[in-house]
């Protein structure tokens, strides 16, 4: 299964979702400034990466973790890609995890500032301040997408 | 093979580029075109089912607001991540130069009434964009690597 965590610049909630996903950040413990910005694509996309699905790594029941910046179109996004995925049959290998609602204004102004603005030594600090106190957030929704990955895998055995 | 005309709109510009593809437009004439400024269709945000041209091929108009590109550009992606091929599914972008006035136009006449009143005037913006999304159609067709190759007999 493909699962894609997707959020406005595909930068910070969705990278966090998918390295909580991975491992890369355990869930039991509030990251630090310095976990955040060793993630890889955390704060380093530009413009040109819209709209690119970006792999960040593989799982232990094999689902392919992947990112994605949509912009402004929520959950139009999932809708998009999951209709692409039923018209080629393929709506069981994916799995689309809508990051937005757990932005709060930290993240928005922060990373606004360091993507959108470049001024990454003013931005940086903020967003990351911002993704930590949306972290708890972030395990609850890795955690649902996991158990329907898990649930969709388990109904392949069955 | 599915074919997927994308524009700002599911159910104005892309919907015409379909339409001249599948050979049921030769004319600016859209109050009768099925599907027409359709708002419970856009509002699902799934590609719209248009019909299926002489080969078999299905057809569909999808609406994706400002960003056409963006979306052509994750829609591609992930049909490669799907394992399909462009055989499978091509998906071609429609643009108009009155682009933002039209999705203006369509976002303000989000209900049914509003729209009563807008969709008027998105057809007539659309009357003057007519050759220019004909000659996009007559691009995509000379261009793809397309659906002879699936021909039904």
């Amino acid at each position: 299964m493909k699962i894609i965590y997707h959020c406005f610049g595909g930068s910070h909630s969705s990278v966090t979702a998918a390295a909580l996903h991975l491992g890369l950040l355990n869930k039991d413990s509030l990251p630090t400034w310095e976990d955040l910005i060793m993630l890889p694509y955390y704060d380093k996309t530009s413009d040109a990466d819209f709209g690119s699905i970006r792999y960040m790594g593989t799982d232990e029941f094999g689902h392919e973790v992947y990112v994605l910046g949509k912009k402004s179109l929520g959950d139009r996004y999932s809708s998009i890609l999951m209709g692409v995925a039923q018209l080629l049959q393929r709506q069981d290998q994916l799995l689309l995890v809508n990051c937005t609602g757990v932005l709060n204004w930290s993240m928005k102004l922060g990373g606004f500032t360091s993507r959108r603005m470049r001024l990454v030594s003013i931005g940086r600090p903020v967003v990351s301040w911002g993704t930590q106190q949306a972290f708890r957030q972030l395990v609850n929704l890795v955690e649902t997408a996991r158990l329907r990955a898990t649930q969709s895998l388990q109904g392949h055995i069955n | 093979m599915k074919i997927i005309f994308v524009g700002s709109t599911g159910v104005h510009h892309s919907l015409i580029a379909a339409n001249i593809y599948l050979e049921k437009l030769d004319q600016a004439d859209y109050q009768n075109l099925n599907l027409w400024g359709d708002l419970d269709k856009e509002a699902l945000g799934f590609p719209i089912f248009v019909n299926n041209d002489r080969w078999g091929n299905s057809v569909y108009s999808l609406g994706v607001g400002a960003d056409v590109l963006m979306v052509v550009k994750s829609i591609k992606q992930l049909v490669k991540m799907l394992n399909c091929s462009e055989r499978d599914l091509i998906v071609t972008p429609v643009f108009i130069k009155r682009e933002r006035l039209v999705l203006l136009l369509h976002t303000v006449g989000c209900n049914k009434f509003l729209n009563q009143i807008f969709l008027p005037i998105i057809g007539y913006l659309l009357k003057k964009e007519f050759a220019f999304i004909r000659q996009q159609v007559r691009e995509f067709k000379s261009g793809a690597d397309l659906p002879k190759c699936h021909f039904r007999h």
